[in-house]
């Protein structure tokens, strides 16, 4: 059945994301072709444009998710999605899941759109469309990159399962008189939590990745307190290890909100 | 397609002590209520009387109630919503479906959903199938929901209001759709305020006020008891 909700996903969101997508790589894609070509007056602005689709397209398709989740399962919808013969947790599985894959493949957009971005930036110099690329990688290491394109997944992974999870228990009986206040309060309280739990790991928990000397970029078993000690008594000194204990913070938290939104939906929905 | 029950058959419905407060309103106050498959019932209250709120509690679309409730025998959950078919007092359908959209979703997900069955009652209802339910009207939209929800081989049809906001005309085309697509062997529990217009159809009928059953038994008996229809005993219950 999760196949089923799953494609069911697909079809019914993809009417508002397509589009969505289209009208935004549109835009961006002029303006790249734009910035290529060096038009007189509109030429830095199409770069300008086209860099600002780029971003924005990920932030864009999760909004439309989350309009899709809060309508389909707490609007007149939820009607249907809360009355098909599976589990609760089954619907909340599909949905997040749907929602991962669609932000993972608005964020890979967004990648290949920044990319595009450099290649019409070369091309406006009168270099070869590859040759601001090779520059700017030449300075990363592969390992640099894989670290970050994890870290990203991690973070839509989050973000997709917080928000899904705050809406279901925002959507609770106990919160529902607020409407869709509920899920914002939820998320801002999340926020600064997370913060503080954060900032909390990459200073305690002692695993960490060391930034200067011969062995900067390798794993250590450290943490930030050493150099935060090190700050408070001079405010000069240099941060030597960056704390990753937020990792296996964001880890925990997303699997104990994914638990939570799933038995949400699986007893305590109440539609309006 | 009422009495002679076998006294084994268990209910199809079953409610025990339900109560249900919103925010520490009642709802529904320790009601209770027992009903036998092979009938159509109908759910009659004023408004706030806890109608649509117990039917919600039966479809398994509302939690935080405490009480026992067997529906179909199972209580609220994915077992009981495989066997009851729920039309809900709103439009649940999104705009863009044409028929064939919603009689498709409908197939996707419920396995006792006859779509012959579905297209002949959109027919019936003299639905166009070229027109999405942004260019239908409130009643057209109604009939394709009442098409789909009658469309299920389901043992307990919990209807919502089916009829209200609709004129006369159609209310009528609307029941007769229901009652000529509804098995012999399975429950109909039907709220309605128009008391009138299910006057003819209903076999027993429940009463409620603030949440509890004020009045039940069948729709012959209370008519003979009372000396009046429905309609007249409802407006003489509840002016009172």
């Amino acid at each position: 059945m999760i196949a089923t909700l799953f494609a069911d996903e697909f079809r019914t969101t993809r009417k508002t994301i397509l589009p969505s997508i289209g009208i935004k790589l549109a835009i961006i894609v002029a303006g790249y072709l734009v910035a290529a070509l060096k038009l007189p007056i509109i030429g830095g602005i199409g770069m300008s444009v086209g860099i600002a689709a780029s971003i924005a397209l990920t932030p864009a398709v999760l909004a439309l998710l989350v309009a899709h989740y809060w309508r389909t399962m707490y609007g007149a919808q939820g009607y249907f999605t809360m009355t098909i013969p599976v589990r609760g947790r089954t619907i909340f599985a599909a949905k997040v899941l749907y929602g991962f894959v669609a932000a993972v493949v608005a964020l890979a957009l967004t990648v290949g759109m920044l990319l595009l971005a450099g290649i019409a930036h070369s091309l406006s110099q009168g270099a070869g469309p590859l040759d601001f690329l090779r520059e700017g990688f030449a300075f990363v290491e592969p390992r640099t990159v894989w670290l970050a394109a994890a870290g990203f997944l991690l973070f839509m992974a989050y973000t997709v399962v917080s928000g899904a999870t705050a809406m279901s228990v925002g959507a609770e009986s106990r919160f529902s008189h607020l409407g869709f206040g509920a899920p914002v309060i939820f998320m801002v309280i999340l926020y600064f939590a997370m913060q503080l739990v954060g900032l909390a790991a990459m200073v305690f928990v002692p695993f960490g990745v060391r930034l200067t000397g011969p062995d900067a970029g390798s794993f250590v078993a450290e943490g930030m307190m050493r150099d935060l000690t090190a700050a408070l008594a001079d405010p000069s000194a240099e941060p030597g290890v960056l704390g990753l204990g937020i990792v296996p913070v964001f880890v925990l938290a997303a699997i104990a909100l994914a638990w939570w939104g799933a038995t949400s939906v699986d007893r305590r929905t109440s539609l309006r | 397609m009422t009495e002679q029950h076998l006294p084994a058959s268990p209910p199809a419905i079953e409610v025990r002590g339900l109560s249900k407060a919103y925010r520490g309103r009642p709802a529904l106050l320790n009601l209770t209520l027992s009903l036998q498959p092979g009938q159509i019932v109908g759910l009659m209250g004023d408004n706030g009387s806890g109608k649509t709120t117990l039917l919600k509690i039966l479809a398994g679309v509302l939690a935080d109630w405490q009480g026992s409730v067997r529906i179909a025998g199972h209580a609220p959950g994915p077992q009981s919503k495989a066997l009851v078919s729920f039309l809900p007092d709103a439009s649940f359908l999104p705009d863009h479906h044409k028929p064939e959209d919603s009689i498709a979703q409908y197939a996707r997900f419920h396995a006792d959903f006859d779509r012959a069955k579905a297209r002949e009652m959109v027919d019936f209802f003299g639905l166009p199938w070229d027109r999405s339910l942004k260019e239908m009207s409130k009643g057209m939209r109604e009939k394709l929901q009442v098409s789909l929800a009658m469309s299920r081989r389901a043992h307990v049809y919990l209807l919502d209001e089916p009829i209200s906001g609709v004129d006369p005309a159609s209310r009528d085309v609307i029941l007769r759709g229901i009652i000529s697509n509804f098995a012999d062997d399975a429950l109909m529990f039907v709220s309605t305020h128009l008391i009138q217009d299910v006057e003819s159809i209903v076999d027993s009928v429940v009463f409620l006020r603030a949440g509890q059953v004020l009045l039940q038994g069948a729709a012959d008996d209370l008519r003979a008891e009372h000396g009046t229809s429905l309609d007249g005993l409802f407006r003489k219950v509840y002016a009172a």
